[in-house]
């Protein structure tokens, strides 16, 4: 078994960027580089080894063979999970266990219902905690920032936030300090007009 | 931990961004253990020792207000202190994937990075099998790195930001000596400026050489130079700002120039913890300066191999 692809590939020491020997790999212990004596644990798995060779669909060779949907002269040798259709080598993506399509990833990304594919979140949660909380320290700012933490608290409640599990304490807590500044203003202008 | 992939999240506190990482294409996970816990531990244990010293001086000159203030920063130094030994080992984990090569940023220390290795190896045994070692022994080792997902090799780098840097804190380290003894507006302005260019000089340094390849001792003495002058700048600052006060001189906080006269007026010689900073920060400075230039004068830059 060789190393995949070209000669050079191989392990490299994150301190000096140089490659490391196969006999430092699966040590099981530390060993210093050879180059710049760092120490350091290299774990190699068999995908390490594997040779990926490039992708091409087959054409379809003979009568009732299933085709691509989108290349209707290749074999198909997959059915997207999503939608059904099937998928020649070249269309087919494997997103961890999942047989999926190209069309369905991008409606999945645009939609944001494919977790999978969620690469960035904003927390929004966060956000109207911070604007409820923060201006409070300049106090006469509240009067604007507390109706905004209201509104953008009960405006993104809904809105997805970390794929990581999380409660609602952040928007509950924004809601309620708002509501508290907000009163507060209301007390001062009722007593500022009474007075 | 996902069911067949590791997700690794960076987050500050209003984004968060993922990157998935399947357990059937991870190739290998490195693990380098770093010097930085311990440079940490240097620089706090040095702040800590400063801050013992200055708390025993002002309890043998029966000074209760700064005991109290030293003794309470020397706490938060030593909690500091106590809490990056707990941790224990620093280090940097990369994970290999076929077309690239990257950190795992939240793996900082050489604990949690084993635990959450060898969870993940059990995972990848799982999906990918397990690798022999006659494997390993039979494949060929790569003569040389794969432009493609590996770690950059850092070329080496010129040298000028750190002969500046050095010869700016021996020249820093001369002032702090002659200032030790005469005060005034003048000097304190040129303190200034000089400290100013310092500062730029230091983060034109640190900056070249996180890209370049340089010996541990340059690196080194450039992170010391930087935390001495983040250090002797808030302690100069609030001892003076201190002194200035105790003398019961309130008037000149009311005005700009009248605050930097006043400061500027006080002779460091005159009060005993202003002296004890002012010597040590030019004994760290010329230590720094000195380790470095030698370092970098003996080093011999590896080229093109």
């Amino acid at each position: 078994m060789t190393a995949s692809g070209s000669d050079q590939r191989g392990m490299a020491c994150p301190g000096c960027g140089r490659a490391l020997p196969g006999t430092l790999y699966n040590s099981g212990r530390p060993v210093p580089c050879p180059h710049c004596r760092a120490v350091l644990e290299v774990s190699v798995f068999p995908a390490f080894y594997r040779d990926d060779k490039p992708v091409s669909a087959q054409n379809v060779l003979e009568e009732g063979e299933a085709n691509c949907f989108n290349h209707p002269q290749k074999k198909a040798v997959s059915v997207c999970e999503d939608c059904g259709r099937f998928l020649c080598a070249l269309c087919e993506v494997v997103i961890g266990s999942r047989h999926t399509c190209p069309d369905c990833i991008e409606t999945g990304r645009i939609q944001g219902s494919k977790q999978d594919l969620v690469t960035r979140r904003t927390m929004h949660d966060s956000i109207a905690l911070s604007l409820a909380l923060l201006p409070a320290l300049i106090w006469p700012v509240s009067l604007l920032t507390a109706p905004a933490a209201l509104f953008y608290a009960i405006r993104h409640w809904k809105s997805p936030t970390s794929i990581l599990p999380r409660t609602k304490i952040r928007y509950l807590s924004a809601i309620l300090f708002a509501l508290l500044q907000v009163g507060g203003w209301t007390l001062l202008a009722v007593s500022f007009m009474t007075s | 931990m996902g069911g067949d992939h590791l997700l690794a999240v960076d987050s500050n506190v209003y984004h968060e961004r993922y990157q998935r990482y399947y357990f059937k294409d991870i190739q290998g996970i490195v693990i380098l253990k770093t010097k930085r816990g311990r440079f940490f531990n240097g620089i706090v244990g040095f702040l800590l020792a400063l801050a013992a010293a200055l708390t025993l001086q002002a309890w043998f000159a029966s000074d209760s207000v700064w005991v109290v203030f030293w003794a309470i920063l020397g706490s938060f130094f030593l909690i500091l202190l106590l809490g990056n030994m707990a941790f224990g080992p620093t280090c940097v984990c990369q994970v290999r994937m076929p077309i690239s090569t990257n950190k795992l940023p939240s793996l900082h220390r050489l604990r949690l990075a084993r635990k959450v290795r060898d969870r993940i190896r059990e995972k990848i045994e799982q999906t990918q099998g397990r690798l022999t070692s006659e494997q390993i022994m039979h494949s060929t080792p790569p003569p040389s790195l794969s432009s493609m997902g590996m770690t950059p090799v850092h070329p080496p780098g010129s040298r000028w930001a750190h002969w500046s840097l050095y010869a700016t804190a021996l020249l820093m380290a001369a002032f702090c000596v002659l200032y030790l003894f005469r005060g005034g507006p003048a000097l304190a302005g040129s303190g200034l400026l000089l400290g100013s260019l310092l500062a730029i000089l230091n983060i034109i340094a640190l900056s070249r050489q996180a890209r370049k390849q340089m010996p541990g001792a340059v690196k080194a003495s450039s992170w010391i130079v930087m935390g001495v002058v983040v250090a002797g700048s808030i302690l100069v600052y609030f001892g003076m700002m201190i002194t200035m006060l105790k003398n019961g001189e309130v008037e000149p906080m009311l005005n700009q120039w009248s605050l930097y006269s006043s400061m500027a007026a006080v002779r460091p010689i005159d009060v005993p913890f202003l002296s004890v900073i002012f010597i040590v920060l030019a004994i760290c400075l010329s230590l720094a300066s000195l380790i470095g230039t030698v370092s970098l004068a003996s080093w011999q830059p590896d080229r093109g191999r």
